[in-house]
């Protein structure tokens, strides 16, 4: 039960009510209750009913109910008028149990509805690419990889599924039946905002799917790299080209003979300490080290080095004959083994994705609770990391991978080397975006989330040059995030900047119109609504909403009432004049 | 008559002369000045209608000062011989005075001085010529204006650049009727081509007449080309506007009405005159051994084509005779013995007799087949491969295979690489070429992987007679034929390949290689074994498998499956190279490493520990021009999509676009329509062009072809989290006590 007195008059008029209520008893007390007190009572709870019928009338007193609503939610995929989801709840607060009909709702408009008992039929899905997935935000050199499965009716049709590039061209293609896995892949050619095409081709040359793949390339942050060589290699010289050439800072410390070193930086700010010690190795993303010089440090170094690891330093070392007789005594090396191999064993390898043939050591890499980062065509295992700390250690049995810049292969030997640096290097500290999640496709009037990661809370996100509000994470408070819902489709700009207004990073989100994706977003709210039903038969029956509503009183029963009191106080003045 | 004096009698013979001299002088400076004048007023004319006129007024007014000169008369004389003779003493205006007009004192004077006059007449010493340079300057300033008739279309051009400006539009006007006729140049043979479309695509060095007729004939109409040049339309009594041009370059143009752009932009394509092609069909291959006691006669047969006619086909022959040190080389031409017209070009045949050139057993003759064609100026000439002749003497059979199979193989890599850049080109091209074109190119294409694969046929020892049948006729079918062939002896070679005896079937084939195999592989390396798992003849014969598949593909029109079998077969090229550069350094030298006691235990004095700073990052502009043009202008493009109204800078980029897509039209003439998209696009100021719904689209997509794969870039670690954030810390400290524990 609940009143409103929250307009102006009827808190005017209650206030006036109660003031002449109090009155009322006063005269009423002085003229009955020495006379009669069963009079005085009477008569006083009359004015009080009337006073009161009238404030609940001037107060709009409503009476709380229990309800119970069955109702039906028409959704995409149906013929019927489709309302707006957020409305339909807003109009039907009594619902109890929703039959969803079509496909029903995202997992985000699920949320709302919590609580409610929903029954949904699941509708057959339209032909079409369904369960998409590809890294809406990449470095350049990284590769556009889109995996899914092709919904169709008939199993024993085949689709080939074709990945287009910005030109037209085809990239890359599958052939597959209902239900089956396709992976495509492409390398982005440059920086900026692009839209690639999956297309799908029935068995007679009839594209019957054309959705658009937008991703956005961007600029790789700026990584900082310390070689410690026992002589100077033309493997590190063409590292040195490649990375500094593209904006890596590196400090390269070669023995060029017995107690004489070389010391060369490359793009390091002027003044930048050039010594191996523990603030330098704090300060530098990668250590790339070969098992020489690592044998050859004084156990006070090598101390430093797993120190630096354990705060956050990746250290990658080319594994040397050297280095095996002393792996058990180093302690950066724990969990790693190095197994020599046959005589008659293949130590010359082609790399995957290349037809170049490298050499490696004659050993075979192994590494505990490790990870491969290097990989031969076979399979060979030619690169390990363990994690050590916050960082991580690598070692690598393959040798010349500038091999591939002698070929003229700059792409791979670049990709190579990226992806060297991604699963070992420090973890960046620069403010920058969180990737979005590979399934993401946004639509006009969904929500849309962006998160960020930044060590100060003072950065500013701009969302289409609007500034919007970023909300720290409760569990990692270097995570901040905000939701906008995008109204029309097009490109959604993201700008992170710093308070000083300097650009920190950009993203750019694709909000796709109605008509594109339809198939892989109705399996989307489809395998939501199953998960939500699913977990709603889990929920005990206690935990389900008991929707009530707030009824207001019929006027009736206020002039009822009104008219019933003000009679007694009518009749008992009557009485009152009788009596006398 | 008058009697004169002898001395005035000199002295109006040298006024005669030197009247003479002045008039030619002033005659020449004055012709000079006129054709200077001429050639060079509409270049004026083009700038501003008005500005013709007073160009004109100038000119007058210089003619009649250079004309105003000082006149030559007694007067002058005199003083001009005052001031170079000094004997006369200031007084040879005496001379020319009447005797009975003389004072006493001026008498006693003509008397000193007249034989002065006349003793310097008889030495011949008056200088009363004009000087020599004075002459020289009028006619070297002749010499320059008349050398202005000799520029390139001096007559109507002029230069103006106008990138990234926008010009003001004029839609008032329209062209109501056109004619262009194209004139290709004699030697082509070709017949003049009328063309009802501004669009228009003609063989180099064409002659473009344009005939246009407008709804207003009071405005002055010129043709703007994309480089900014200019030219006149001629206005004709039928009310008419003319102009015609030599097109040598592809281009854009536009018509301009008093200095206002008409909205359309219209493309002229240039077709270059191919160069001949050349290809030698007998011998097939690129080298033939003739055995000692062989029938030393050769047969030649060169196939050669063009698209105009061909001049002149000769063979180029260097005859060596002796070896070693005591070889001599004998270069000389000779002339074919006929030749036949074919469906394919004309087929040439010589026979060659060894000895008539007069080689001997151990000698060798290189020839290439030079052709040239009839191309106006100076003719094109291709060369074919060289093919190499060699009379064998009997010890120095076995040895060469090898070392020229080898010294080949690089030439081989480049020319396949070549052929996929050009497939690429081709299938991204596609759209743009009319069909018989892009046939035309997918078989002059089939025929280069023809080419690389039986040079290869002949380096593997197989093959070699299929490939002449294959080019000489029905080669589509022949090569079909023997694309099935080659699978079949493909599967052979992996069977090869695979077989752990691979040596015992290698030499049963009689190859170098294995005969060389069995004999060199005898020493006790233990990576031998590696050597026949990369066996490089087992890859060539995979390459040119691959490629006869290429091939048949290329000749079916099929560029785009033809390109997978092309890169198969780069790709075992390549490893085939690997496995000999290989094969090569295990057979080497191969020192034992260094110890750690002996390594760096010299003197040290010299080598000092030293520092070096650079800055090595490539900024922005380092990049390849066009490459970064064209990715700017590609997102622009992404990012305008509808937009109206384009800034300064993207009008800077989009003329950029446009001017290195015109540059390298010259090459691949279908670019120009893309050059031809952008300027349209900068008429309209926006990305919607009237009538050409999908051009902005297929530039959009011309520009990614275009845009070269950037390289990967370092990248620092990308995990959701800092290492700074406390829970990771906390997880690292935990972990750090347990691993203690």
């Amino acid at each position: 039960m609940s009143v409103d007195f929250s307009s102006w008059y009827s808190l005017l008029l209650g206030g006036l009510l109660l003031l002449g209520l109090g009155f009322t008893l006063k005269a009423v007390k002085k003229r009955l209750y020495a006379h009669s007190f069963k009079r005085f009572c009477l008569v006083a709870l009359a004015n009080v009913v009337c006073v009161l019928v009238l404030l609940a009338w001037l107060g709009k007193l409503t009476i709380t109910t229990q309800v119970s609503e069955h109702l039906t939610l028409l959704t995409p995929g149906t013929k019927g008028d489709i309302p707006d989801p957020g409305v339909f709840l807003q109009q039907n607060p009594g619902l109890s149990e929703l039959d969803i009909k079509g496909y029903g709702l995202t997992a985000a408009q699920l949320k709302d509805f919590d609580g409610i008992k929903v029954r949904f039929d699941v509708p057959e899905i339209s032909q079409g690419p369904v369960e998409v997935a590809w890294p809406k935000h990449l470095f350049v050199g990284e590769s556009l990889v889109v995996t899914g499965r092709w919904h169709m009716r008939d199993y024993n049709q085949i689709v080939t599924v074709k990945l287009i590039d910005p030109a037209g061209s085809e990239v890359d293609s599958a052939r597959v039946r209902k239900g089956e896995l396709f992976r495509l892949t492409t390398q982005p050619k440059a920086q900026g905002h692009y839209f690639y095409q999956l297309q799908g081709v029935d068995s007679n040359g009839q594209i019957i799917a054309d959705e658009p793949v937008s991703v956005f390339i961007g600029q790789s942050p700026k990584v900082k790299l310390l070689v410690m060589q026992s002589a100077p290699s033309f493997e590190t010289r063409h590292l040195k080209n490649w990375a500094t050439e593209n904006g890596a800072s590196m400090l390269l410390l070669s023995t060029i003979s017995k107690e004489r070193y070389l010391t060369q930086s490359v793009n390091l700010e002027q003044g930048h300490d050039k010594t191996f010690s523990a603030a330098n190795l704090n300060d530098f993303d990668l250590l790339i080290v070969d098992g020489r010089a690592l044998t050859q440090l004084p156990v006070q170094k090598l101390s430093l080095i797993e120190q630096a690891s354990k705060n956050g330093l990746g250290v990658m070392i080319f594994a040397s004959q050297s280095m095996v007789s002393q792996l058990k005594d180093m302690t950066l090396l724990n969990g790693f083994e190095l197994k020599a191999k046959g005589p008659q064993a293949d130590t010359r390898l082609n790399m995957a994705n290349s037809d170049v043939l490298f050499n490696s050591l004659p050993y075979t890499l192994a590494a505990s609770q490790g990870k491969s980062f290097e990989v031969g065509a076979k399979g060979q295992v030619l690169g390990m990391y363990r994690a050590l700390g916050l960082g991580k250690v690598g070692v690598s049995i393959l040798l010349e991978r500038y091999r591939w810049r002698l070929n003229g292969q700059m792409q791979q030997y670049s990709r190579h080397w990226q992806s060297i640096m991604k699963s070992l290097a420090r973890v960046s500290s620069d403010s920058r975006f969180l990737p979005v999640d590979a399934q993401l496709l946004s639509f006009p009037g969904q929500q849309l989330q962006v998160c960020i990661l930044s060590d100060q809370g003072d950065k500013t996100l701009f969302w289409q040059d609007q500034k919007v509000a970023l909300n720290q994470d409760q569990f990692n408070r270097f995570r901040y995030c905000t939701h906008v819902w995008p109204t029309v489709s097009g490109a959604q700009q993201f700008e992170l900047k710093s308070a000083e207004d300097q650009l920190l990073d950009r993203l750019v989100l694709q909000t796709y119109a109605a008509t594109h994706w339809q198939s892989a977003f109705a399996a989307q709210k489809v395998a939501a609504g199953k998960a939500f039903v699913a977990g709603q038969q889990q929920k005990l029956s206690g935990q389900m909403r008991k929707p009530t509503l707030n009824v207001p009183v019929d006027a009736t029963w206020y002039w009822l009432l009104l008219v019933l009191f003000a009679s007694i106080l009518w009749w008992e003045r009557k009485w009152a004049v009788h009596d006398e | 008559m008058l009697n004169r004096t002898p001395a005035q009698a000199i002295l109006a013979e040298h006024l005669s002369r030197l009247s003479l001299n002045f008039l030619l002088h002033r005659y020449i400076l004055l012709l000079a000045i006129a054709i200077f004048f001429f050639n060079t007023i509409e270049y004026v004319a083009i700038i501003h209608p008005w500005l013709d006129k007073i160009y004109i007024v100038v000119f007058v007014a210089l003619f009649f000062l250079a004309n105003k000169t000082p006149k030559l008369n007694e007067h002058s004389l005199a003083e001009h011989l005052n001031r170079i003779v000094p004997q006369f003493e200031e007084s040879t205006q005496l001379l020319f005075k009447p005797s009975d007009d003389l004072s006493v004192l001026q008498h006693l004077q003509y008397q000193r001085i007249e034989p002065r006059l006349l003793e310097l007449e008889q030495q011949k010493a008056l200088a009363t010529k004009l000087p020599k340079k004075n002459l020289l300057f009028s006619f070297s300033a002749l010499v320059f204006a008349t050398s202005l008739f000799y520029l390139p279309q001096a007559s109507q051009f002029n230069r103006e650049k106008n990138q990234g400006v926008i010009l003001p539009l004029d839609t008032t006007v329209a062209i109501e009727s056109q004619q262009i006729d194209v004139f290709p140049p004699k030697y082509t043979a070709l017949t003049a081509e009328v063309y009802r479309n501004r669009d228009i695509e003609v063989i180099e060095g064409s002659k473009v007449r344009w005939s246009f007729e407008f709804n207003d004939d009071s405005k002055i109409y010129s043709l703007a080309f994309a480089d900014g040049l200019t030219m006149a339309l001629q206005k004709q009594p039928d009310n008419r506007y003319f102009a015609e041009k030599v097109i040598n370059k592809t281009g854009l143009y536009s018509v301009v009405a008093s200095g206002k752009t008409l909205p359309e932009v219209y493309s002229l394509s240039v077709i270059k005159d191919q160069q001949p092609r050349v290809r030698v069909i007998n011998p097939v291959a690129t080298l033939v051994e003739i055995e000692l006691d062989g029938d030393p006669n050769v047969a030649i047969e060169a196939m050669v084509q063009d698209d105009f006619g061909i001049t002149e086909v000769k063979i180029l022959a260097s005859v060596a005779k002796g070896s070693g040190e005591a070889v001599k080389f004998r270069d000389e031409e000779f002339l074919f013995d006929d030749y036949q017209l074919t469906d394919k070009g004309r087929l040439y045949q010589k026979h060659w007799d060894l000895k008539a050139l007069g080689m001997e057993s151990g000698d060798e003759v290189y020839f290439t087949v030079i052709a040239t064609d009839n191309k106006a100026g100076q003719g094109q000439t291709a060369r074919s491969k060289t093919v190499i002749v060699r009379w064998l003497d009997e010890e120095e059979r076995s040895i060469n295979i090898e070392g020229i199979s080898i010294s080949y193989m690089p030439e081989f890599f480049r020319s396949q690489r070549q052929i996929i850049i050009e497939t690429e080109q081709l299938i991204a091209d596609k759209n743009e070429l009319a069909t018989p074109k892009f046939k035309a190119e997918s078989v002059s294409l089939g025929h280069s992987q023809n080419d690389l694969k039986l040079k290869y046929g002949q380096y593997l020892g197989i093959e070699q007679d299929e490939g002449a049948g294959a080019w000489g006729g029905g080669a589509s079918a022949e090569a079909t034929e023997q694309g099935d062939e080659d699978e079949h002896q493909g599967h052979s070679h992996e069977h090869e390949h695979e077989s752990p005896d691979a040596h015992e079937q290698s030499a049963a084939n009689g190859s170098q290689q294995e005969v060389l195999a069995q004999f060199a592989h005898t020493h006790e390396d233990v990576h031998i074994g590696e050597v026949s798992s990369q066996n490089p003849k087992a890859m060539m014969k995979k390459a040119v498998s691959n490629m006869w598949q290429a091939e048949l593909h290329l000749m079916m029109h099929e560029p785009d499956l033809a390109l997978p079998y092309e890169k198969q077969a780069y790709k075992y090229l390549k490893l085939a190279q690997q496995a000999e550069r290989v094969y090569v350094k295990r057979l080497g030298f191969e020192p034992p490493p260094v110890s750690e006691q002996r390594r760096l235990t010299g003197k040290l004095d010299q080598i000092k520990t030293r520092s070096e700073t650079t800055d090595n990052s490539l900024d922005a502009q380092s990049e390849t021009g066009a490459n970064r043009i064209f990715q700017q202008s590609f997102a622009l493009l992404n990012a305008l999509d509808g937009q109206k109204g384009l800034t300064k800078a993207q009008r800077n980029l989009l003329s950029n676009a446009k001017s290195t897509l015109t540059d390298m039209a010259q090459q691949r003439a279908n670019l120009i329509r893309h050059a031809a998209t952008i300027e349209k696009v900068l008429i309209s100021d926006s990305l919607k062009i009237d009538g050409c719904e999908d051009c902005v689209v297929k530039l959009k997509q011309k520009l990614w072809q275009l845009i070269d794969s950037a390289l990967a870039t370092p990248l620092a670690g990308q995990q959701p989290y800092l290492n700074s954030d406390g829970l990771i810390e906390e997880y690292h400290r935990l972990g750090q006590s347990g691993g203690e524990r």
